[in-house]
């Protein structure tokens, strides 16, 4: 048998071969393991002089945004809880601030974490500010008096489930009527919680970095 | 995708239409295609590619020269381990990513021959083309996608050769420089295109 591999069939053949691959580009490789796809990500205020600020509170309480009306269990639970935000004192400690408790003078910043367990885009989070109706603390004010109040989470990036985010505020630049939140600064941690062990180490290295790409925190 | 695939048919269509009036012999070629990347596409991915194919067919419209049209798909991939990225004013951002082209060139391009078609297994040849290379882009960035893709109008010049195995059958080697011109907000998809493939002619 002869085969006649004139140029117009070879190229008609290689023409209905090569149109079915066109559909579909080529990705190949990509990321071997959930670490390979972490991401932290911060963002500030340029406008605020970190230098004015020496203390901060950390409430021990990280919330979990659910997308609907929060409620007193909407908080996570579990080893991890302490492990970050121990980290989160390691690193603040570090940059040359001093962690203050209830009861004694007003902090210059909050430092407030939360864990997203649904997805927020680019739009203002409407129940931010129901998350401190219960507060442990009691009412806003407390225990600083009027005019000092825990703040609530900007939406200056897109949360989408499992993220570690860390916020920073000055509670003088509240604006209350107007629902004005005083961050200052930002930190994501992309996708770290889903409740293993493994997470919560990828959750602390996540923590580091979000304070070594943020060299402006430092007061020291 | 469907404009993409349009054009295609209707290239090689009116293509071979065009030439049905010149001189009997012809050829077609199916090359894998390997690129290095040059020019800015080096800011984006700078690791040789080793995914492509290429399709190319052709007719001689004088004895020393041949006018055809080639389309190919090179695919560049590159890992990129784990940088920090100032991605605006006081946007911050850190983690790996994994960044694709997928390029395909569509060109019309004229060979001339340094030795005698037909007559020598060895044919050498220098080649220039003008077309469209289409340049999809993409960036996964943890789990976030960022595509973007862009028709760049390109110049071609190439110098190959054919070997002549048989009556019809030839091995084809040739280099290629694709150079496109940034466009629809991609930076210049640009690349030494390595190919080496089988020919048929009559």
């Amino acid at each position: 048998m002869k085969y006649n591999f004139t140029p117009e069939k070879v190229l008609a053949l290689s023409i209905i071969l090569f149109s079915a691959f066109l559909n579909n580009s080529c990705y190949p490789g990509g990321a071997d393991n959930v670490q390979d796809l972490d991401v932290v990500a911060t963002a500030n205020n340029p406008n605020y002089n970190f230098a004015n600020a020496s203390t901060y509170v950390l409430p021990p309480r990280i919330v979990k945004i659910t997308g609907e009306d929060p409620k007193p269990e909407d908080t996570l639970s579990g080893p991890s809880v302490q492990t970050i935000l121990n980290q989160i004192k390691t690193n603040m400690t570090s940059y040359g601030y001093t962690e203050v408790k209830p009861g004694g003078a007003a902090p210059d910043l909050i430092v407030q974490s939360y864990i997203a367990r649904t997805t927020v885009i680019g739009a203002y989070y409407p129940f931010w500010w129901d998350y401190w109706g219960w507060y442990p603390w009691g009412s806003w004010g407390y225990p600083w008096g009027g005019g000092w109040y825990p703040v609530g989470l900007p939406v200056v990036y897109s949360y989408t489930i499992g993220d570690l985010i860390i916020t920073i505020s000055d509670p003088k630049a509240e604006d209350i009527p107007n629902k004005h939140i005083g961050s200052v600064w930002l930190g994501s941690i992309k996708g770290v919680d889903n409740g293993t062990t493994s997470n919560t180490s990828r959750a602390v290295a996540g923590i580091d970095q979000a304070f070594v790409q943020s060299p402006y925190l430092k007061t020291n | 995708m469907k404009a993409l695939k349009k054009t295609i048919y209707l290239s090689v269509f009116f293509c071979i239409l065009s030439f049905a009036s010149f001189g009997q012999h012809s050829y077609s070629t199916v090359t894998y295609n390997m690129a290095l990347p040059t020019s800015s596409l080096t800011d984006f991915v700078d690791e040789y590619s080793f995914r492509g194919i290429g399709l190319e067919y052709g007719r001689f419209v004088k004895e020393k020269l041949s006018a055809g049209i080639s389309l190919g798909w090179n695919v560049f991939y590159q890992a990129a381990p784990s940088a920090t990225y100032d991605l605006e004013n006081t946007l911050t951002v850190t983690g790996k990513t994994y960044r694709y082209i997928n390029a395909y060139p569509l060109i019309l391009k004229a060979h001339y021959y340094l030795g005698e078609p037909h007559k020598t297994p060895l044919l050498p040849y220098i080649g220039a083309g003008i077309g469209t290379t289409f340049a999809r882009q993409r960036l996964d960035f943890g789990v976030y996608s960022y595509e973007n893709n862009a028709w760049q109008f390109g110049v071609y010049p190439e110098i190959g050769t054919f070997y002549s195995i048989n009556s019809n059958a030839n091995i084809t080697a040739n280099i290629r420089y694709n150079i496109g011109f940034e466009a629809g907000g991609l930076p210049s998809v640009s690349f030494i295109g390595f190919n080496l493939g089988l020919a048929f002619s009559k």
